[in-house]
């Protein structure tokens, strides 16, 4: 649900990254995160496992100066991409605005996709959100694995909403502006 | 899409219910958070306490019991208390949507804050209920600019090695 209040000038959307587990998805936050100047990122908060796997979820404020005096702030969570951590995973897709569904391009993580987005299609259910009625933008990421899962087929498995896709190498920052400029597009152009 | 916006008399209404909840139940601070992690309003949330991750934190937290009471099978909590060696929180479910949550000293007593937090719910639904709750629609032309911010950082850190188009 995006916030608008009116007497702080500031307008508040949330997003949600999901994907099957070490996908990607922190990583992304953690370029963002590297990227932008201290005042637009704010303090990047990892509730994780001791191997590293996030346990509720990563969240990184950003914020977005306007001339008028306006601040845009866009909310990014994670969500733990392990079957076992539903609960953590729907309470983080509660009032969500904007999705964006990251899958491994390891041809050996295809049906890893699969379930995750089934996953993803439940839990949005399970909070009272239709998959499909919120804006959502899938990224393929570790395209520069030696033989990746061909985008046909991740276009297959994944995309049948015909959602807007971006090729990632996140680790290296490829493509996860892209990816996060165009949910940011897809939301505040009133989809969904 | 969900759209809730907060007008100045709306804001202006909620605080000074925060502000008299506070001085009735003794409180350090009060804050009221829509359970997707953002402040609807807050009194005297100290310096120190970054408010932002505060608010994820609380209303994953307050969140995290809902869940807890669906595995249960038991009525979703409606109350949640934290307690510290110095400071205490209690959370209260306002709606669906919204929970209350008061930080207040040992000294006090968790008794009165609930008693209190009670006393003030309906009050706060009541000003809730007059702000607005549309569907979808256009954005404020000012999300729309930093949307186009985010493509400009895009565009600049990120040329098209990989053919992506903004």
């Amino acid at each position: 649900m995006s916030i608008h209040n009116v007497p702080a000038k500031e307008i508040t959307y949330k997003i949600a990254y999901h994907g099957p587990g070490m996908c990607g998805k922190t990583t992304n936050l953690r370029f963002v995160h590297n990227t932008l100047p201290g005042k637009q990122a704010g303090k990047f908060l990892v509730l994780d496992t001791a191997v590293e796997r996030t346990l509720y979820y990563d969240f990184l404020p950003l914020v977005i100066p306007l001339d008028d005096g306006y601040k845009v702030r866009f909310h990014l969570y994670t969500v733990p991409g392990q079957s076992y951590y539903e609960a953590s995973r729907k309470l983080v897709l509660k009032g969500v605005d904007g999705l964006v569904f990251v899958a491994d391009s390891h041809p050996e993580r295809r049906q890893d996709n699969r379930d995750s987005l089934a996953m993803l299609k439940k839990d949005l259910a399970d909070v009272g959100i239709a998959y499909g009625s919120v804006p959502i933008v899938m990224q393929y990421n570790k395209r520069d694995l030696p033989n990746p899962i061909p985008r046909a087929d991740l276009d297959a498995d994944l995309n049948d909403t015909g959602a807007t896709t971006f090729d990632a190498v996140a680790r290296d920052g490829l493509g996860v502006f892209e990816t996060l400029a165009a949910i940011a597009d897809r939301i505040t152009n009133g989809e969904g | 899409m969900r759209h809730l916006e907060l007008r100045a008399g709306d804001a202006e209404s909620l605080e000074a219910e925060l502000r008299t909840l506070s001085a009735r139940a003794g409180a350090e601070a009060v804050v009221l958070l829509d359970m997707s992690g953002v402040v609807l309003s807050s009194f005297r949330v100290p310096d120190k306490i970054d408010g932002l991750q505060f608010a994820a934190l609380l209303s994953s937290n307050f969140a995290a019991t809902e869940e807890l009471s669906r595995h249960l099978g038991v009525t979703a909590f409606k109350v949640m208390y934290h307690e510290g060696r110095k400071q205490n929180l209690y959370f209260e479910k306002v709606d669906e949507e919204t929970v209350l949550v008061v930080l207040f000293k040992d000294s006090n007593a968790m008794g009165r804050v609930r008693l209190f937090c009670e006393k003030s719910v309906p009050e706060v639904i009541r000003l809730l209920r007059a702000v607005t709750r549309a569907a979808g629609g256009a954005a404020p032309s000012q999300a729309r600019a930093a949307a186009a911010a985010l493509a400009d950082v895009a565009r600049a850190i990120s040329p098209a090695r990989l053919g992506n188009g903004v």
